[in-house]
Parts: structure tokens; C-alpha cells; sequence
């Protein structure tokens, strides 16, 4: 039986992995920021997953959920769990305090997060560490040019996926950053061109397919190569 | 046109490469203005200053209200080049399984966001000059391409972070004609390089001025080596 961790479950693109893969028969562990927030929950309820109270810029409470998966194999970690604060984003418009904060997230938090359950990832038969990254962290492609803290912890993301890749080798495990798409979210609102399920499912099928060959790369949603 | 003689704003100037670049750029009869942390202790630096292009001046890039104050103290003046030198490592615990995280913070607060505070701060008196360059001093070890190897993730990652913020103000800055660079100094025997390192502050500094010299606004948005050679994301 095969056992997954998603952080950021509780809406979104984590939610939609959460579903997906209690529905093809994983066990889900479920990281969400409040366990208390009703509609988080209810859309969780699923006899393969269980939540847990997971808010990956505390670091007390990822060793909590570490201490108590101790004895569980992870077949694959998602770090997932992200925000954007949209024209809050741009040139001079920033908040300082704000940028820190997705750095606390989207990059602390993933390493935090592989540090705390390294063991039980190189415990698990698949070994698979998925870091949900961004286009915009692509210092190549320049989408979404100008969200100064989504881009640059993206881009710090990408660099320390790559850094992963080559310190975990030595345990079989194999790390890859994605690009989800642009996917319709509470965070992308509802032009976007893909919706959860689509963009979910279609990675659920790439990382499958995944092992060493394709540690340290950058993917879209689709399997194709992003530049960094 | 003026004969004023170019100007240039270079923080981190009381040693290593920032040193080197404000004692070149003087003997080139420039306008410098030398920012450091600590003027008082910057005892190198001072001893440049009988020279009256110098000036000098307290600036922590860390600290928002350091930035606020150095715009105001230099208001009045155009800018014709900026470099964004100052920066930290970050201490020894940089691996995986013993990552410093406060000092992770502090290092993305001086070397990421620092160049970001102090080009939005400036960008009216870079604006407002002839030559109008903004040059982040990064380091090939952002260079996600090139990392294969693990380990240094505090230092390496503030240096990809900043490459970042190079490439959104090249394309915020482009509409002044402000052109924006990320620029590799080399390996340097400085205090952050060590004494092993392969080439000299002189070299470095001499390199990344000429490169800087023939940059456009088509190069803006790039990373360059201190030789002039492109280097990958």
C-alpha cells in the first residue's frame, strides 16, 4: 500500500491530490493549517486520509507530525502548501514583512519539511519528493514578471530542489520541482486555463512514471522540461 | 551636456570587492559614494576619503529605514551607476539536516531584498543620470544550472533569489532606460572568498568595470561573469 503526504491540502491543487490519490487507494496524509475550519475538513473526510494540523512555516509542528508518522514509510512527499498575494507583488508595492513570509513558506517550509521526513521517504519503495514550484520561478521564461516575494522564493525553491536532488541521492530518493499550470484556484481565480482536477491528474500520471533518471529537473504539469 | 564627472553608489565599499571598486572607480575620477554599516570601523575605506570625490555613508541593506535614509541623504544627486555589493554567506550550517534558519532569514533580508530596497529607493537619481546602470553583485553559485552538487543552500539560494529580482527590475526599470544586471565577481581572495581563491580584488573589480562599461539596455535582465562571458540560470 502506498502512502503519500501533501501539505496545503486543504484547498486547491493539494486538495485535489489529496482526493485523487485516496481515491486510487493511497494512504493520504493530509497537512492542512486548521484542523478547525469546517469546509477544509468536510472535503477531507475520506476513510484514506487522514489530516493533520500542519502550517509548514512552524517548524514545532512539522516535527510534531514527524514525531508522530515516525514508524511510516512515505512513498511520496508533496510540498505543496504556497500563497501569492497578487498586486501586492510589484514593484514598490511590496510588503516587506509579506515577502519574508513566502520565504517562510514556499522555501523554509520545503526544506524543513525534507528535513523532518527524510526517513520515513527513504523508508517508503518509491522515494519521491514533488515540490509544487511556479513558471515564475523560472528565471528563463519570465511569466508573471513583477510578483517580486512569488518569484523569488520560486526561483530560491528551484535552486534548493536542485541542491536536494544531489544530497539525497545517496538515499535513492529522487526530487523534481513542477509547474502545476495555470490552474484555477482560489489563489489564480477562475480565468485560469486549467482546473485542479486537470492539472492534478495529469501530474498524478507524470510522477508515476518517475525515478533517479529525472532527479533535479524542473517539469510542467505535463511531463515537458521547464529552463530554470 | 554636462562635464559633471559620472557617479557611483557602491554599498558594502569598506572591504573585499567593494573596497576595490570604490578606490577604481576614484582613481578613474568618478563621484563615489561609499556605503557601509560601519563608517567608523571602515578604517580602509576612510583612509581613501581625503579624496573629495569620496563620500561616505552608514547604510545597513538589511535594515529598511537605513535605505529610507541614504534616498533622502542623496535626494538631490544623479546616479549614474549603482552597485548592489553588500552581502553575507551566512555561517558554516548550511547543509541538509543542520540549516540555520534565522540566519537563512538574515541572509535573504541583506542579499535579496537588499538590493531590491536600495535600487527601488534610488531608482528616481539613477533614472534621472546619463548612464543609468543598476549592477546586483550575485555569485555563480545562484546559478541553479550549475548546482549539482548539494550543500551551501542558505548562500546559494539568496544569490538565486536575487538573480530574480535583477530580471523583474530589468523589465520594471526598462521603461527610465534603466539597464539591470546580475553580475558573478569571480572567486575572490577576500574574507568571504579565502586566502586560496583564484583571482585578486584588483582583477575582479578591473573585469566587472569594464564589463559594466559596455553594458546596453539589451544586456539588461542578464548575468554576466567578472570576464565578461554569459553565464546560465
Amino acid at each position: 500500500m502506498s502512502s503519500v503526504l501533501i501539505t496545503g491540502a486543504s484547498r486547491g491543487l493539494g486538495l485535489e491530490f489529496a482526493y485523487q490519490y485516496a481515491s486510487a487507494g493511497w494512504t493520504v496524509h493530509a497537512g492542512v493549517r486548521n484542523l478547525h475550519q469546517r469546509s477544509d475538513i468536510k472535503k477531507l473526510q475520506h476513510e484514506k486520509i487522514t489530516c493533520h494540523e500542519l502550517d509548514v512555516a512552524k517548524h514545532d509542528q512539522i516535527l510534531s507530525v514527524a514525531a508522530q508518522l515516525a514508524e511510516e514509510p512515505i512513498d511520496l512527499l508533496i510540498n505543496n502548501a504556497g500563497f501569492w498575494l497578487g498586486k501586492d507583488e510589484h514593484y514598490g508595492r511590496c510588503d516587506e514583512t509579506q515577502w519574508m513570509e513566502e520565504f517562510q513558506v514556499h522555501l523554509f517550509g520545503t526544506m524543513a519539511m525534507c528535513e523532518a521526513f527524510v526517513d520515513q521517504v527513504t523508508a517508503g519503495d518509491r522515494k519521491l519528493i514533488v515540490n509544487i514550484s511556479s513558471g515564475n520561478g523560472s528565471l528563463t521564461l519570465e511569466s508573471g514578471i513583477g510578483d517580486y516575494p512569488y518569484n523569488t522564493s520560486k526561483a530560491a525553491l528551484n535552486l534548493i530542489s536542485k541542491g536536494l536532488a544531489a544530497d539525497l541521492k545517496q538515499r535513492d530518493i529522487t526530487v523534481v520541482c513542477f509547474t502545476p499550470g495555470f490552474v484555477a484556484t482560489d489563489m489564480s481565480g477562475p480565468d485560469a486555463d486549467l482546473s485542479p482536477h486537470e492539472s492534478v491528474n495529469a501530474m498524478c500520471a507524470i510522477i508515476d512514471t518517475l525515478g533517479p533518471e529525472q532527479t533535479g529537473t524542473f517539469l510542467r504539469y505535463n511531463g515537458e522540461t521547464v529552463p530554470w | 551636456m554636462t562635464n559633471k564627472r559620472p557617479s557611483v553608489v557602491v554599498t558594502g565599499a569598506n572591504r573585499g570587492i567593494g573596497l576595490e571598486l570604490v578606490s577604481q572607480y576614484l582613481a578613474d575620477d568618478w563621484q563615489v559614494y561609499g556605503c557601509c554599516r560601519r563608517p567608523e570601523l571602515a578604517t580602509e575605506l576612510t583612509g581613501l576619503a581625503p579624496n573629495s570625490a569620496l563620500s561616505i555613508h552608514q547604510l545597513d541593506v538589511g535594515n529598511p529605514d537605513s535605505v529610507k535614509k541614504l534616498a533622502l541623504t542623496l535626494s538631490e544627486q544623479s546616479i549614474d551607476l549603482l552597485i548592489n555589493n553588500a552581502g553575507i554567506y551566512g555561517g558554516e550550517r548550511q547543509s541538509f539536516g543542520d540549516i540555520d534558519y534565522a540566519q537563512w532569514t538574515r541572509v535573504l533580508e541583506v542579499n535579496t531584498l537588499g538590493p531590491y530596497r536600495v535600487s527601488t529607493a534610488l531608482a528616481n537619481q539613477v533614472g534621472n543620470s546619463e548612464q543609468r546602470l543598476m549592477v546586483n553583485v550575485s555569485s555563480a553559485m545562484g546559478s541553479i544550472e550549475r548546482y549539482t552538487t548539494g550543500g551551501h543552500y542558505i548562500y546559494r539560494s539568496s544569490k538565486a533569489a536575487l538573480n530574480m529580482v535583477t530580471v523583474n527590475l530589468a523589465h520594471d526599470l526598462r521603461s527610465r532606460g534603466i539597464t539591470v544586471l546580475s553580475v558573478h565577481p569571480g572567486w575572490v581572495r577576500t574574507d568571504m572568498g579565502g586566502s586560496s581563491a583564484d583571482i585578486s580584488p584588483q582583477t575582479s573589480a578591473a573585469g566587472l568595470r569594464q564589463l559594466i562599461s559596455n553594458a546596453t539596455i539589451k544586456d539588461s535582465g542578464r548575468f554576466f561573469s567578472w570576464d565578461g562571458s554569459a553565464l546560465p540560470w
